[in-house]
């Protein structure tokens, strides 16, 4: 019932005025040096006692967002849709390291809606069943292709599909539009942008059949047959989804597809400024927080790197405020 | 049994009490959470959504309004109450019915508008007496079921 998130609501339209706006943007791109941008980003409450790390502040702010969500709404289980990719890459990180011997610990991600030690104890000690439904199938099924192959970019194949499947599972189960959007355009991209690098690196009918999720979008023996017959054939088959927006940003490039798709989410986003009610204004804030912090981590790169104003403002998303 | 036209009356007295007072606390709960949700970021807030979280109580002032009518009507509060027909206690009856039934409902309604305007004054202070304006509307049919039953109390011939 929508009625039971109107504490998180308001809680959420209070902490969207902290919320970087398009001008705080292009004043962090217009500052002189990194030091200048750390500086600005104090003033709107970011965390820079990490110095150069940036990275580590990022991550942080990361795990701000998400306590927040957590502490309004702790029984919004849908929304950990925009967490489960980060689930999957610490089961692929433990399995790997149950192969290599490595402390995976280090490798793993958060926020994730499995916590890392229970995950590492889980595959340690083979008791897959004792993980939520979402992943306990998907992370027997890694281990069996990790033991049996000893390949890990095939456990890597698994583990990618099985998360969009979990996704698309999520977004089924939301009873939220804007939630189920979102995890509609995040699986076709995701399939689209798989398809795409298999044709580039001219891979094969068998790697496709295992890389590519079954979504009822897509029907997945059309997508293989016109990924196989080159990029042409595979363009035309997207236009004839109806996805010719998806088709023409994939043409111009792989980066400007991803700007595409993220900015697409965020139109959908947009629809939650105007309601009070339910999930759709808690997954906007997320997405929001998500994206300013993808920007300033473009923004904060280039300062150290050198790269050029006009590429970072390319690369900029649209934003929530 | 006997006087069964005042028990009649006592029942749509407590309906037009029950629901409508039923309707506005609900009403100024839902509200409050999401004052609550507010507050817990800016407390410098709080009196900009008191006023809203106030504004579907007043149906509850309105049932209770309409069945002390009722009750000043049938002579109860005096001690001795009328000796009513019973097709006089179905017409007070009846007439409790517009307040009951749009009290509940429109606390509500009015509710979850005000909820709305919790999220104008999260974003937009200056916007409260707008939201505030927006949830008032609601409030129209409340006293329009509160004058109709007030003037079918009023002018039937009871006792």
């Amino acid at each position: 019932m929508d009625n039971n998130y109107l504490y998180a609501v308001a809680n959420i339209r209070a902490n969207e005025l902290s919320l970087l706006s398009r001008a705080d943007i292009d004043a962090l791109i217009d500052a002189p040096d990194y030091k200048t941008a750390l500086t600005l980003l104090d003033g709107k409450g970011y965390d820079t006692s990490f110095g150069s790390d940036y990275s580590a502040m990022l991550d942080g702010e990361t795990e701000k967002t998400w306590s927040l969500i957590k502490s309004v709404a702790p029984s919004a289980e849908a929304l950990d849709i925009f967490i489960i990719k980060n689930d999957f890459q610490n089961l692929k990180a433990a399995l790997k390291s149950e192969k290599t011997g490595d402390d995976a610990e280090k490798y793993l991600v958060s926020p994730s809606v499995i916590p890392g030690d229970r995950l590492l104890k889980a595959v340690k000690e083979r008791d897959f069943d004792s993980l939520p439904d979402f992943i306990s199938a998907a992370a027997k099924k890694c281990f069996d292709v990790i033991t049996k192959t000893e390949n890990g970019q095939l456990c890597d194949i698994a583990a990618d599909r099985a998360c969009l499947e979990s996704m698309a599972g999520f977004a089924k189960s939301a009873d939220n539009d804007i939630v189920s959007a979102y995890g509609d355009i995040f699986i076709k991209s995701a399939v689209l942008k798989t398809a795409y690098r298999a044709i580039l690196t001219g891979k094969k009918r068998g790697f496709l059949e295992e890389a590519l999720p079954d979504i009822p979008e897509i029907k997945k023996a059309d997508l293989i047959a016109a990924s196989l017959q080159g990029t042409d054939a595979f363009y035309g088959f997207i236009s004839s989804l109806g996805l010719d927006s998806f088709a023409e940003a994939l043409k111009k490039s792989p980066s400007s597809f991803e700007k595409y798709c993220d900015d697409a989410v965020m139109e959908n986003m947009k629809k939650a400024k105007y309601t009070a009610f339910g999930l759709g204004p808690l997954a906007a804030y997320i997405f929001a927080r998500m994206t300013e912090i993808g920007c300033v981590r473009i923004i904060l790169s280039a300062k150290f790197n050198g790269t050029s104003e006009e590429v970072v403002r390319e690369r900029m998303r649209e934003l929530y405020v | 049994m006997d006087n069964m036209g005042l028990v009649l009356a006592i029942v749509g007295a407590a309906l037009a009490a029950l629901l409508s007072g039923l309707g506005s606390a609900r009403g100024v709960g839902l509200v409050g959470e999401a004052a609550a949700g507010l507050l817990t970021e800016d407390l410098s807030k709080f009196t900009k959504v008191l006023i809203l979280q106030i504004l579907p109580g007043t149906q509850g002032l309105y049932g209770f309004i309409t069945a002390i009518m009722v009750l000043v009507k049938t002579k109860l509060l005096s001690g001795s109450p009328a000796e009513l027909t019973v097709s006089q206690g179905l017409m007070l009856l009846g007439a409790c019915l517009p307040m009951a039934i749009v009290g509940y409902f429109s606390a509500i309604a009015q509710a979850r508008v005000a909820a709305s305007g919790v999220s104008v004054v999260a974003k937009k202070p200056e916007g409260q007496s707008k939201a505030m304006v927006l949830a008032a509307m609601v409030e129209t049919y409340a006293v329009l079921a509160l004058l109709i039953s007030i003037l079918m109390i009023l002018n039937l011939n009871v006792g």
